[in-house]
């Protein structure tokens, strides 16, 4: 009754002006931290995979133990745990509110790390080589789908959670009017996890139950189509919680705002609605949906999310050219890109994440979800070059990113070794641009994915489908690609882990980052960078252009028409970019069946 | 707090109702993505018992 009528403990943080709920604080860096050792985790066990294929010793068995826990380790546990933190964070501090249950949080925390440990135990223990997808007659130990069952309903409660906290703060009156997008953003998140989390619920359910013999079979058609909601849906919490987060770390970096806030939210409601229909593209070559199923969703149903990736692709930089305009920098295109704060890990994590994402992660991606194409990479390399290019130079480098603000935030330190941090973002995304471009092109020769003995040594019959080419080659640059990668994560990982261990205990943790946020940050200009009166005194006021029609037009007008002229060149490129790959999508597919 | 909605466009306390972004996330997939596919999988013979 005592704790249900004592305020929860508060402090106001000295740099954004919020009112931080200690309960809310120590929990969402509880979950950061489960989400950094898993980081690790990951990543130790992608050098090794990736070493394996240069002639590191290892059997086929421990190879597949180690493929399967790398790829429940990243594309589940490291990145669920960050965005349960970010939904905690978001829900409460964002909001100037508090958590509503938090012994329900740390009892959630709890039991999803059994969850984790168990499925942990039966991948490393050969009980559970099934890899991500599980499919059916592959059977695992009992304990490998209970610990996911476990994992995924803690991930629900938490989604949950947030619902509460935000109803509560609404109730209580901590924000006014609608949600800021950040925590909009992430509450699409949190809605495309319910979802997800069902279909995975019934779809590991069932495995489950064959496992201990209630159920007598599952069908693998079955299987595939609840697997895929949580399969594919997952990635699509993934992506909704990263655009989140750009957003956050344009507000952070150069302290921009939506340059249409209702638009954005509509295309986070495009989200919510139809990303779940792009689960058809891993089933295109399933024979048991009808061509129609298949087409309808993902090549007319998922363009409506195609369309809302494209408008956060003109909103996210348009927001920082108009941010960097209000600056000072006005001239030309592009001064306002080339002035950016590059020095600033979270911005060059910010920029380079949604470069690799749009260009690289989410064209491929389109072009995957095509089911003509579909044929010419289905089960290659290039498939996981896709998802490589979203969760790791995407999802992840966006969490790198905000974790270098969000951690002295949390913690109230100061962040320890800032310039390596400075040059994390570079390193690790020069390294999974390798890892992800190799991928692709080994894909497009040929070289299959899951397969821990790529030149077939053991088959019965002689297999020599790329060995000859320059398949080896680019392999090789995988290979590279991933060392420099796993580099870039031990630097962040170093800078964090000596901030946490080491980092001095300070009021104003932001030393040494640039936060152009909140009320303190707001008065003041970046270090080493001049105030928009300082780099442009006559901006929008003294400078008059000549038009064609010979009128004479202020600056300023020119800008008020036109706010973003250099995003609207970047987004021609992209479109340009987009056609070429689709063009020579359609020459590979030409080309792969001869007609006639 | 009436008073603000009213203030407040529909397509604004649209997009601002939870509750129904929730149904939206599920009513969507769950006809178009599940229930088609299901139904299409029942029509097979061999899933359909016939």
């Amino acid at each position: 009754m005592a704790t249900a009528t004592t305020p929860a403990p508060t402090r106001t943080c000295n740099v954004t002006g919020f009112v931080v709920d200690r309960n809310g604080q120590r929990l969402a860096l509880g979950n950061i931290y489960a989400a950094f050792l898993m980081l690790a985790l990951g990543g130790t066990l992608a050098i090794l995979i990736a070493l394996q294929r240069q002639g590191l010793p290892m059997s086929d068995d421990w190879w597949y133990r180690l493929l399967a826990s790398h790829g429940a380790t990243m594309l589940l546990f490291w990145l669920l745990y960050f965005e349960v933190a970010a939904l905690y964070w978001g829900s409460t501090m964002l909001l100037n509110a508090r958590m509503v249950a938090p012994r329900v949080a740390w009892a959630n925390l709890v039991m999803m790390s059994v969850g984790m440990l168990l499925a942990q135990w039966a991948m490393f223990t050969g009980r559970a080589t099934v890899m991500f997808t599980a499919y059916p007659p592959l059977t695992a130990h009992p304990l490998y789908y209970v610990g996911v069952l476990l994992f995924a309903v803690g991930v629900l409660v938490a989604c949950i959670h947030f619902f509460a906290n935000v109803v509560v703060a609404k109730r209580e009156r901590t924000y006014e009017g609608s949600l800021p997008l950040v925590v909009y953003g992430l509450a699409a998140a949190a809605i495309i996890a319910l979802y997800a989390l069902g279909t995975g619920a019934v779809a590991y359910g069932m495995l489950f139950l064959h496992s201990i013999g209630l159920m007598e079979s599952v069908d693998p058609a079955q299987y595939r189509l609840f697997f895929w909601g949580i399969g594919h849906g997952a990635q699509q919490v993934n992506l909704a919680a990263m655009v989140a987060v750009w957003y956050a770390l344009i507000a952070f970096t150069v302290g921009g705002r939506p340059v249409n806030e209702g638009l954005s939210r509509i295309a986070f409601l495009l989200y919510i609605a139809f990303i779940h229909l792009g689960a058809v593209h891993h089933l295109l070559v399933d024979p048991g949906l009808g061509t129609s199923h298949r087409i309808m969703n993902t090549s007319y149903m998922l363009y409506l999310a195609v369309l809302a990736s494209l408008i956060h692709a003109f909103s996210l930089p348009a927001s920082i050219e108009v941010a960097q305009r209000e600056r000072g920098f006005t001239h030309g295109l592009f001064q306002w890109l080339r002035k950016g704060p590059w020095r600033e890990p979270g911005f060059s994590a910010l920029v380079l994440s949604i470069v690799y994402f749009g260009f690289i992660a989410g064209v491929t991606g389109v072009l995957m979800g095509t089911m003509q194409l579909n044929m010419v990479i289905h089960n290659t390399l290039f498939v996981v070059g896709h998802f490589h290019a979203t969760v790791v130079s995407g999802t992840t480098l966006a969490f790198m990113g905000i974790s270098y603000y969000l951690i002295p935030l949390l913690t109230e330190r100061r962040l320890v070794a800032p310039r390596v941090a400075r040059w994390q973002p570079y390193v690790f995304g020069g390294g999974v641009a390798v890892l992800t471009l190799g991928m692709l092109l080994a894909g497009q020769l040929g070289v299959p994915r899951r397969v821990a003995d790529l030149e077939y040594a053991a088959a019965p019959i002689g297999v020599d489908l790329w060995a000859a080419g320059p398949a080896p080659l680019v392999m090789l640059a995988v290979s590279i690609g991933a060392v420099i990668a796993v580099t870039g994560g031990i630097m962040f990982l170093y800078v964090i882990g000596m901030t946490l261990l080491k980092g001095e205990r300070s009021e104003t943790p932001d030393e040494g980052l640039r936060i152009a946020f909140g009320p303190r940050a707001r008065l003041r200009a970046p270090v080493g960078e001049p105030t928009a009166s300082e780099a442009a005194p006559d901006a929008g006021t003294g400078v008059d252009v000549e038009t064609e029609h010979g009128h004479v037009t202020g600056l300023r007008e020119r800008w008020r028409r036109f706010e973003a002229p250099g995003t609207y060149v970047l987004v021609l490129v992209f479109l340009a970019w987009f056609v070429v790959m689709y063009l020579v999508a359609h020459l590979n597919l030409s080309q792969s069946w001869p007609v006639g | 707090m009436s008073e603000d909605r009213d203030d407040t466009p529909w397509q604004q306390r649209a997009l601002d109702n939870l509750w129904l972004l929730i149904a939206i996330s599920v009513v969507v997939p769950g006809i178009l993505y599940l229930g088609w596919g299901l139904w299409e999988l029942a029509e097979l013979p061999t899933w359909g018992g016939r």
